[in-house]
C-alpha cells in the first residue's frame, strides 16, 4: 500500500516533469521524501531520454551514406526501387525472430489501428524488408492463415553454415539440407515459424547463365520430372471406344469414309495420311455410339472385306439412306424370327452392312 | 581519465572506421547517447535535438578522414561538432527573428553530469526488464501518459505506475551500484575545454 502510494506520488512529479521542466520546488524536493527524491532526479534526467526509433533510423541513414562513401565511383545508392512486403499473424515476434535469425535491425514500426503494426520496416544486411500484422478485413493475412505462401525468400550470406545453425536455434525449420548446388551455390532451405521459406546460400563459384544452363544439363536425370510434364493419369480406354473397335481395311479408305458419312450418318473424328502421299495410314469416325477405324490397304494389310452390324433405330430409313449413297441391297428390311427388323448392304469394296432394330424378345 | 586500453580501443575503431566507412556504426553506438544528452540539454524540444543529432553524425562521418587523433577522446570532437551546430542553428533562429547580435543564452559548459553520469542512465534503460523498459521509454522518450501507455499494454493505470516506479528504482539501485564500481571520471571536468 505505501508503495502504490510512493508509486502514485512519483508518477505526480513524473507527469509535472514531462509536461515541462522542474520547477525549484521540485528540484529542491521539499514535499517529496529523500528516496522520492532521488527517483525524481532520475526521472528528470530521463526527460532527454532519447527515442529508440530514432537512434535506429539514425544508424540506418549512416550505414547507407557510409556505405554511399565506401563506393563512391561505383554507384548513387538510391532507396530500393522493389521491396517484399510481408505479412504476419504477430509481427512484433517475426521482427523479433529475424533480429536473432538473421542479424535484421529495425528500421521503424508504426503502430495502429490498435495494437497492431499497420507498417514496419526492417534491414537484413543491403536489403529492406516492409512487414505488418494481419488485417483481414483488408485482404492482408499471412502464410499461416493461407497455409503456406508462394514466395520463397532467399538470403545471401558469407557463411550458410553458421547462419543456418543459427536460425533454427532461433526457430527456424530446416525445409531442404544445405548442400553444394550445381549453380555455384550451397544453399539449404528453411521455414521461419510465420510460414516464410527462406533459402540461405553462400555462393561458391559466381557462373554466367550459360554454365548454368550447361551443368544444369549434365545433372538434370537426377532431378524428378517436374508434375506438369507427367503424363495425366487417363483411362485405358479412350473416350467413346469399346473394347473392341473394328478395323476396315480397304482399297480407298478416303472415300470410305465419305459412303459411311452419307450412309449411315458417320461423323470423321481423326485423319493422318502416310507421309507424302494421300493415302490414309489411320482415320476414325464415330457412328452412332461406336468408333470405326479405318486405313488405305498397304502390302503390309492388304484389303480384307468383313461385315458389320448395326444397331439403329429405323433400319428401313438407314437402308433408304445407304441405298442412296451407293450400297448395293443384299435384302431389303423385313421383321425376322430373331426379333429384329433386318436388311443387308454391302458398299463398293465388299463389306456387309446388317442393318436391325430390336422390335421384340424372343425366347429361344 | 580513460585508461590505456581503453584509449588503444577507441583509436583502433576510430582508424578502421576511416579506412572503411561501414566501420562507424561502432564509433556511433558508443558515442550517439554522450551526443544526444549534450544537444537535448541546450535546445528547446526534441525534434531539434534529433535533427542536430543527426546533423553532429553526418558531419562526423562525412569529415572522419580529416580527423586526427591527438589522445583526446573521440567524443570530444564530436561534441566539439555539436556545440558549433547548436551555435549556428541558435544564430539562424536569431537571424529569423531579427535579431542577428543577441548571444547564445545557453551555457556550454560540459561537466560529468552530461558526458558520463546521463548518456549511461540512458545505456542503463536498455538493460531494464522489457516490461519496465517499455514503461520508461514510452513515458519519458514517448512523452505517453499513463493512460495511454496502459492502454497499449493492456495494463492498468496503478499496475503501469508500479512499473515506473520499479524501473525508476533499478536505475538509481544500478547508477549507485556502477559508481560505486567506477568512481565518477576525472575526465569529464577536464572536458570543459571541449568548445575553445
Amino acid at each position: 500500500m505505501a508503495k502504490q502510494n510512493l508509486s502514485e506520488q512519483l508518477d505526480r512529479i513524473v507527469d509535472a516533469l514531462v509536461a515541462g521542466p522542474p520547477s525549484a520546488s521540485q528540484r529542491r524536493g521539499t514535499k517529496a521524501g529523500a528516496k522520492l527524491q532521488r527517483l525524481a532526479t532520475i526521472a528528470a534526467r530521463l526527460r532527454d531520454l532519447p527515442r529508440e526509433d530514432f537512434r535506429i533510423r539514425l544508424k540506418t541513414d549512416l550505414e547507407r551514406r557510409a556505405s554511399m562513401a565506401s563506393k563512391p565511383a561505383l554507384a548513387i545508392e538510391v532507396r530500393q526501387t522493389a521491396t517484399p512486403y510481408l505479412c504476419f499473424k504477430d509481427a512484433p515476434a517475426a521482427i523479433d525472430f529475424y533480429k536473432r535469425a538473421f542479424g535484421a535491425t529495425e528500421v521503424m514500426r508504426l503502430v495502429g489501428p490498435g495494437t497492431k503494426i499497420g507498417h514496419a520496416e526492417i534491414r537484413i544486411g543491403n536489403s529492406t524488408i516492409y512487414l505488418s500484422d494481419e488485417f483481414p478485413e483488408y485482404g492482408v493475412v499471412g502464410p499461416q492463415a493461407l497455409g503456406g505462401s508462394p514466395v520463397r525468400m532467399d538470403l545471401r550470406v558469407d557463411d550458410v553454415d553458421a547462419v543456418a545453425a543459427i536460425a533454427v536455434a532461433a526457430g527456424a525449420k530446416e525445409v531442404r539440407p544445405i548442400q553444394d548446388q550445381f549453380y555455384g551455390m550451397r544453399t539449404g532451405q528453411f521455414e521461419d515459424p510465420f510460414g516464410y521459406v527462406w533459402n540461405i546460400s553462400t555462393v561458391k563459384e559466381e557462373m554466367s547463365g550459360a554454365e548454368m544452363q550447361k551443368r544444369f544439363d549434365a545433372v538434370k536425370d537426377s532431378f524428378p520430372t517436374p508434375a506438369e510434364e507427367k503424363p495425366p493419369a487417363v483411362a485405358p480406354i479412350r473416350p467413346g471406344f469399346h473394347t473392341i473397335t473394328p478395323y476396315l481395311i480397304v482399297p480407298g479408305a478416303a472415300a470410305m469414309i465419305d459412303f459411311v458419312k452419307q450412309a449411315f450418318g458417320a461423323e470423321e473424328v481423326f485423319r493422318v495420311n502416310v507421309p507424302g502421299t494421300d493415302k490414309i495410314m489411320h482415320a476414325e469416325v464415330r457412328i452412332g455410339d461406336s468408333m470405326l477405324e479405318l486405313a488405305d490397304a498397304s502390302e503390309q494389310y492388304p484389303a480384307r472385306p468383313c461385315g458389320m452390324h448395326l444397331y439403329v433405330p429405323d433400319t428401313d430409313a438407314l437402308y433408304e439412306r445407304a441405298v442412296k449413297a451407293g450400297a448395293k441391297s443384299v435384302r431389303t428390311p423385313e421383321d425376322t424370327p430373331y426379333g429384329d427388323r433386318s436388311a443387308i448392304v454391302t458398299d463398293a469394296f465388299g463389306n456387309s452392312w446388317f442393318i436391325a432394330t430390336h422390335i421384340k424378345d424372343v425366347k429361344f | 581519465m580513460k585508461d590505456r586500453s581503453q584509449d588503444a580501443g577507441e583509436r583502433r575503431l576510430v582508424e578502421a572506421a576511416q579506412k572503411d566507412p561501414s566501420r562507424f556504426g561502432e564509433l556511433y553506438e558508443s558515442n550517439f547517447e554522450r551526443v544526444y544528452a549534450y544537444i537535448a540539454r541546450r535546445v528547446e524540444n526534441r525534434e531539434e535535438a534529433q535533427d542536430l543529432t543527426a546533423e553532429v553524425f553526418h558531419q562526423a562521418l562525412a569529415n572522419l578522414a580529416r580527423f586526427e587523433w591527438r589522445g583526446l577522446p573521440f567524443a570530444a570532437w564530436l561534441i566539439r561538432i555539436a556545440s558549433n551546430a547548436i551555435a549556428d542553428s541558435w544564430k539562424s533562429k536569431a537571424r529569423e527573428q531579427g535579431n542577428p547580435s543577441a548571444d547564445e543564452p545557453l551555457s556550454h559548459d560540459v561537466g560529468a553530469d552530461e558526458l558520463e553520469h546521463r548518456p549511461r542512465l540512458f545505456c542503463l534503460v536498455t538493460t531494464l526488464p522489457s516490461d519496465q523498459r517499455r514503461v520508461i521509454e514510452m513515458r519519458f522518450a514517448q512523452e505517453k501518459s499513463i493512460r495511454e501507455i496502459g492502454k497499449e499494454l493492456g495494463r492498468t493505470d496503478g499496475a503501469v505506475k508500479q512499473l515506473q516506479f520499479r524501473g525508476l528504482e533499478a536505475l538509481r539501485a544500478q547508477l549507485d551500484t556502477s559508481s560505486r564500481k567506477k568512481p565518477a571520471r576525472k575526465s569529464a571536468s577536464k572536458s570543459g575545454g571541449l568548445n575553445g
